[in-house]
């Protein structure tokens, strides 16, 4: 593990399982995650799909170190993390921006919390507000922005940290169709410039199959790796093109008969 | 706003002008005296010229409360005396609620934060909310005498609870996916509480100092029923004593105006410290 160029995530045989207290105080426990073996190389683009409920956010959120794992094994960088930590960023659906600060204040908090020095910290900020095409908003507060502008704001808060992964929840998911699509513009101009680790879950094949180094599918009751699917199109990708489809295709069939169980149990 | 070509770095945002909301031209006092001088009308048509009418004109009212002010056409004890005993009240006003302020904010922290705490102190806290201010009375004036102490008392406990219960609400709503936020961003463990908890919580905590207040001046008349000599509250007593409507009528808006004055003020104060908040705009 040591030996070569640590990967940037590792999991080994991990599961979770959650415990819950009924009200009558018994406990239920759901099976979220079963065996997953998973590695992501340093600077990798990586989408997880899955129906809902397959343990996708689950597995985000015990790399981000929220939840503990139950069995198994992480590594982030090499090291198993103890809680969460500024080397793992967070970009949540619904942005969680402090709605007490600014934009620039925003931005701001994790280079503060790290004890920069203030010269430093103020350089931080300009440069990612200019990144997310913020500056003429820097003194707004998130109640005044747009969806789309406040998850430029998650992003340039989480960047400002420069983190060795960065954690996505379905960030996109709530946004319009035309600022979804500015926004993965962004974000993929941004990841090349910075090369960051990416762990990017989505419910859109679409958009997986057009970020992705490599789409990983998870499949429901208990979330299992499913298959793992390298995207080796050359970027911009062309989504009309027929290898794009063929790759959205193979996906679509691997996640077809979760999604069809799921609509039964809703029917 | 956002482009579907827009890049990040190529596309800069511009805020929008906002255009000047453009309504009728009646500025908005406008509205909200129109009731008042409606009821006022009503009030001088229903009583004046009636001698032996127990509720006197506004004009005769009107009289009064300038001569309490100022003094100069009453001559009797009460006239220019306004001054003072609006002092009196408004020390014993804050006071008390200064008190209960001071003690409800960091108890209603701990009790939003601690299980343990909230175990421990929440039953008989809940026990003893919904005993009336008034119902207290007797036990205050033994406990603190006749006079200004327990004035203020009753005061601080009227006000105390609004300001604990907004308080240990604000901490306990906190979103979680904002401390999640703070701890991915790194903020240590023991600087959560006053980086995240504290301003999260604070528009509801200042909504309870507002409810705090205001209950304040609606308390001064029963808080000045323990025989203190001054105060708005004990003129208005003894002025009902004496049959002195108009007098009554006077306190009672005199007490209305520096109840609002005071929100005002609390309010501006607020409206700086959360401008964040669109809610306390
Ligand atoms: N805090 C929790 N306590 C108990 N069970 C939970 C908890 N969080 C998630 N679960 C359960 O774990 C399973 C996986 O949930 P998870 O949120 O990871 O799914 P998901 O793939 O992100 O779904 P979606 O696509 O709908 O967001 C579900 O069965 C869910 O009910
Ligand atoms: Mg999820």
């Amino acid at each position: 593990m040591l030996a070569e160029p640590a990967a940037a995530v590792t999991t080994t045989r991990l599961d979770k399982t959650y415990r819950s207290q009924r009200r009558d105080g018994t406990f239920s426990e759901t099976h979220a995650l079963s065996n997953i073996n998973l590695t992501v190389a340093q600077g990798e683009f990586i989408c997880i799909i899955g129906a809902s409920g397959c343990g996708k956010s689950t597995l985000l959120r015990i790399v981000a170190g929220f939840e503990t794992l139950s069995t198994g094994e992480l590594y982030v960088m090499g090291k198993a993390p103890a809680g969460p930590g500024p080397d793992r960023g967070m970009v949540f659906q619904d942005y969680a921006l402090f709605p007490w600060l600014s934009v620039a204040q925003n931005i701001a908090y994790g280079p503060r919390q790290a004890g920069l020095p203030k010269a430093e910290v103020a350089e931080l900020t300009e440069r990612y507000l200019d990144m997310v095409g913020l500056r003429k908003f820097r003194d707004r507060f998130p109640h005044e922005l747009s969806g789309g502008m406040k998850q430029r704001v998650a992003i340039a808060r989480v960047l400002a940290n420069d983190p060795a992964v960065i954690l996505m929840d379905e960030p996109f998911g709530a946004l319009d169709a035309i600022t979804r699509n500015g926004l993965q513009e962004s974000l993929l101009q941004i990841w090349e410039k910075a090369r960051k680790t990416i762990l990017f879950i989505t419910h859109s094949v679409d958009e997986a199959v057009y970020l992705a180094d490599r789409v990983v599918v998870l499949s429901p009751h208990p979330g299992r790796l499913k298959l793992e699917v390298p995207v080796t199109l050359a970027r911009p990708r062309d989504i009309a093109s027929v290898e794009f489809n063929q790759l959205k295709r193979t996906l679509l069939d691997a996640i077809a008969p979760d999604i069809a169980v799921e609509a039964a149990a809703l029917a | 706003m956002d482009t579907a070509s827009g890049s990040a770095a190529a596309t800069e945002l511009t805020p929008a002008r906002v255009e000047p909301a453009r309504a009728i031209a009646v500025p908005g006092w406008f509205y909200s005296l129109a009731l008042p001088v409606v009821l006022i009308v009503a009030w001088q048509l229903a009583t004046v010229g009636k001698t032996y009418s127990l509720i006197p004109p506004p004009s005769t009212v009107v009289l009064t409360a300038w001569d309490y002010a100022f003094g100069g056409i009453r001559n009797d004890t009460y006239s220019g005396t306004f001054a003072a005993n609006a002092m009196a009240s408004i020390t014993r006003v804050f006071a008390g609620f200064f008190v209960a302020m001071v003690i409800a904010i960091p108890l209603g922290l701990i009790l939003g934060r601690s299980l343990l705490a909230r175990r421990l102190i929440d039953p008989t806290l809940q026990f003893l909310r919904p005993i009336p201010v008034t119902a207290w009375l007797p036990l205050t004036m033994i406990l603190f005498g006749l006079g200004p102490p327990a004035t203020i008392a009753l005061i601080a406990l009227g006000t105390f609870f609004p300001m604990l219960l907004n308080t240990v609400d604000g901490v306990r709503l906190v979103e979680p996916r904002l401390i999640e936020a703070a701890e991915m961003l790194g903020t240590p463990k023991a600087a959560i509480f006053a980086r995240v908890i504290l301003p999260a919580a604070s528009p509801s905590i200042f909504t309870g100092i507002r409810i705090g207040l205001g209950l304040a001046w609606v308390l001064l008349v029963v808080g000045e029923m323990t025989g203190v000599p001054t105060g708005l509250g004990a003129n208005i007593m003894d002025a009902r004593q004496l049959s002195r409507t108009d007098l009554v009528i006077s306190g009672m808006i005199y007490i209305g105006i520096l109840g609002f004055l005071s929100d005002r003020i609390v309010m501006l104060i607020g409206r700086r410290a959360l401008w964040w908040n669109p809610n306390a705009r």
